[in-house]
């Protein structure tokens, strides 16, 4: 374990939402355009790596039967600070990603990897950890909003005027509707499933899901889960 | 007995931890906010009341109904700004920020808040939607969509939106026509003395 291979971790191997499929809620529900996508993205890696700091920090003292309470209430307080200080001290940012902050409290990236990373791991890796996830999360999020914005739309904005646009070309609105979060980020996810099994099988070897699944969680949701069929 | 002793005290801490950073946090950044949020407002005016120079005044006049509305009055250019909320809207509320010049015609007009279909009724805050109605005044034009035989433009695919934002603007318009004797000799005598 060394710590650019945590880092480098949450860009693909176990990219949070194509991988570790947690927080599908922002996911389908920001990335309407690709600026929102990129400011859900930016706001979650900096309430997720200061989490994972605090949280790694303070591993020691908390008692396990106390823990997820604990982490909540972290959590919580780290996102009402970053909302506050962002209102206070920088209010054109807070114009464009105000509305996602309160949302990255329910995103169980957060809860997930404090409890299966953070509480276990000492600060220097949480932070890399933090870092990773959060931006693999930026990456995906700014991967299916750019899809769905240019196909929903034809064109892509970031700033004021759209940098790049389709001309002659009639906009499928449906993507950029909640069932269009669905399908983008189904074909996706096949797309992605399809090159690591390719990948594999070229390699010679077996493809085996990635380690953070059901099989390995810690966290003991009590829903009963069988064995994945293998390759 | 003494575990739950302990998971009690720990817990607390932590709960005691985080409300004091809170409170802290909270009480460190109220002032700044207030200003930011100002600020924001000032700069929507000067965006619905372009060509004006000068500080709004904000000017509260008691409507019939008790409430008061508040309006932002440019002394110099007799110009006149407020906000105006609809609930006709697809998604539920819009909130406007309206200019009027001395004339009552719309001189400007910003989307404060909205909850409109991304992509199909947040097209309400595009300018190609919103410069038309620049220069209209309450008499004179006729305030329905084009396809319902009046002379709004709306947006293809969000009549409820567009038809939601002119509603609104009619009844803007309304309002500054009663009100405006009020907001004159409410404004005028203490030229100055209620600036914020």
């Amino acid at each position: 374990m060394t710590l650019s291979s945590e880092l480098l971790r949450g860009l693909w191997r176990e990219n949070p939402t194509f991988r570790l499929v947690l927080g599908m809620c922002p996911t389908l529900a920001v990335t309407t355009s690709l600026r929102n996508g990129l400011g859900m993205g930016a706001a979650t890696l900096a309430v997720l790596t200061g989490s994972n700091l605090v949280i790694s920090l303070v591993r020691n003292v908390i008692p396990s039967k106390v823990r997820i309470p604990c982490f909540i209430l972290i959590v919580a307080t780290f996102v009402t600070v970053v909302d506050l200080l962002m209102r206070a001290f920088a209010p054109a940012l807070n114009d464009s990603l105000g509305i996602f902050i309160p949302l990255i409290v329910v995103n169980c990236i957060i809860l997930g990897r404090a409890e299966a990373f953070a509480s276990k791991n000492s600060p220097l890796f949480a932070v890399a950890d933090g870092l990773g996830m959060g931006l693999g999360f930026t990456l995906s999020l700014s991967v299916i909003a750019a899809i769905r914005e240019l196909i929903g739309f034809g064109s892509l904005t970031l700033g004021g005027a759209p940098f790049l646009s389709i001309s002659a070309y009639t906009p499928i609105l449906l993507t950029i509707l909640p069932p269009g979060g669905f399908i983008v980020l189904g074909f996706l996810m096949a797309a992605i499933n399809r090159l690591e099994i390719r990948t594999a099988e070229r390699e010679g070897r077996i493809y085996i899901p990635p380690s953070t699944d059901c099989r390995s969680c810690v966290i003991g949701c009590g829903i009963p889960t069988r064995e994945l069929p293998k390759g | 007995m003494k575990e739950y002793g302990r998971l009690i005290l720990v817990l607390s801490i932590v709960a005691f931890a985080c409300g004091a950073i809170l409170a802290v946090t909270y009480e460190m950044t109220r002032e700044p906010i207030r200003s930011a949020s100002e600020a924001r407002l000032f700069q929507a005016l000067r965006r619905v009341v372009p060509e004006v120079s000068g500080t709004p005044q904000p000017v509260d006049v008691a409507s019939d109904d008790g409430a008061s509305v508040r309006f932002f009055c440019f002394p110099e250019s007799g110009a006149v700004a407020f906000s105006v909320r609809t609930d006709q809207g697809y998604g539920g509320g819009i909130e406007l920020l309206v200019g009027l010049d001395r004339d009552g015609r719309i001189t400007g007009l910003d989307v404060l808040t909205h909850n409109e279909t991304p992509g199909l009724g947040s097209q309400i805050l595009n300018p190609s939607f919103r410069n038309p109605f620049v220069g209209r005044s309450l008499e004179g034009s006729d305030w329905r969509l084009t396809k319902e035989g009046g002379s709004v433009e709306g947006i293809s695919g969000a009549t409820i939106s567009s038809r939601a934002v002119c509603d609104a603007l009619r009844r803007a318009m309304t309002l500054y026509s009663v009100y405006r004797s009020r907001i004159e000799t409410q404004n005028s005598p203490r030229e100055g003395s209620n600036a914020p």
